[in-house]
């Protein structure tokens, strides 16, 4: 979607059910699985999509086109949500944050691979920003202006930050 | 050396990376279908309240997408809500107005607000009268125009007698001010809230003295 496509898509969702409709087809998939990737259950993904949207319903009305895509707000407000839902549960067992490429029951290809299952388990020897940016990046596939916007950094930092966690996870990888 | 190596893996590891997202599981949203059709359904609806402010009981209607509709107060609350039923039937009745639409009636008629910037729901208003109501929107507060004023403005000069009757069924006054538009006498013609209301608004405004 070009930036133009962007602000006319506001500007339909912003007067009429139906352009909303169509911002929530545009992104409901995308944010529903960012919240996923994070949680790792359904339920819960589902509920932190909805009220992403139910807050973008509320404030897209006073929304200022600013020529930044969209996706920046509605994974800003689903970033909120997802550490309202940390907060709310601190005490109890730590949720397992890549269950999206853990391996299941149905003995994925992916498991017997080692290379894989090394990859998986460096990712959780990363620090917490460090795994954020590497899920930012490849998983989520977000561009680097949407995540410096979502991250309150600039873009060169993204870029900067993704190598150096790159590097890491290569030493950890390389150490194994 | 050993960094050496470390580089030569990153474009390894990235590649793994963007294999990993490929072979992700993610569930298929089962409520998607649910959770569309509850926020088509509150995008529409339409809510009803009352704000008091120092000109008596006015009525709000407003959905998600903004203020729809305000009736000028009448001698009682529950006559100003009855008259804002019987515009909106099916509107639910809330009990408190949104903050900002209440706060910012109560200051323009307190003489503290000289300009609204609530968002308005236009969805109900056809064409012709959106360009009226639009162009009565760009008096400034303290300022008159006349009724041809507007058809001129318009590019329909003749069409004054249409653009009154556009006025007349204005369903957002005091935010569009169709107050601000008088007779080519300079007498202030008509209004729904009644002459004497057209008249102290434009006192307070200070367009007449």
């Amino acid at each position: 979607m070009t930036l133009a496509d962007e602000h006319a898509l506001i500007t339909r969702a912003q007067t009429s059910v139906a352009g909303f409709g169509e911002l929530f087809d545009a992104y409901y998939d995308r944010i529903y699985a960012y919240a996923y990737r994070r949680i790792g259950s359904r339920d819960q993904a589902e509920d932190i999509a909805a009220s992403v949207f139910e807050d973008a319903l509320r404030g897209i009305k006073r929304l200022r086109w600013q020529g930044k895509p969209i996706a920046a707000w509605l994974y800003r407000i689903a970033a909120r949500r997802v550490a309202d839902f940390y907060r709310a549960r601190k005490n109890d067992v730590p949720l397992d944050e890549f269950a999206h490429i853990s391996s299941d029951d149905t003995g994925d290809a992916l498991e017997r691979d080692d290379e894989y299952a090394a990859v998986r388990r460096g990712l959780r020897k990363l620090n917490a920003s460090e795994r954020e940016i590497i899920r930012l990046v490849y998983f989520d596939e977000l561009d680097g202006e949407t995540i410096a916007s979502l991250l309150g950094c600039t873009a060169n930092n993204v870029y900067v930050r993704t190598h150096r966690a790159l590097r890491k996870l290569g030493a950890i990888l390389c150490d194994n | 050396m050993r960094q050496l190596i470390i580089e030569n893996r990153k474009s390894k590891i990235e590649n793994q990376l963007v294999a990993l997202r490929q072979r992700e599981h993610i569930p298929t949203s089962t409520r998607r279908a649910a959770i569309r059709a509850r926020l088509m359904e509150r995008f529409a609806q339409m809510n009803l309240a009352i704000v008091e402010t120092q000109i008596g009981w006015i009525g709000v209607a407003f959905s998600e997408r903004g203020l729809a509709g305000i009736q000028l107060p009448r001698a009682t609350r529950a006559q100003t809500l009855a008259n804002l039923q019987r515009d909106f039937p099916k509107a639910a009745v809330v009990a408190d107005a949104p903050i900002e639409i209440a706060r910012e009636l109560r200051e323009y008629t307190e003489g503290r607000r000289r300009q609204f910037t609530l968002p308005l729901d236009w969805s109900s208003i056809r064409p012709f009268q959106r360009e009226v109501l639009r162009t009565a929107d760009s008096i400034e507060y303290g300022e008159t125009r006349t009724y041809g004023w507007i058809a001129r403005e318009i590019g329909k000069p003749r069409a004054a007698r249409a653009v009154g009757r556009a006025l007349a069924t204005n369903p957002i006054p005091i935010i569009l001010p169709c107050h601000r538009v008088l007779g080519s006498d300079g007498g202030l013609h008509g209004y729904g809230g009644g002459l004497p209301l057209k008249r102290k608004l434009l006192e307070l405004e200070g367009a007449l003295l």
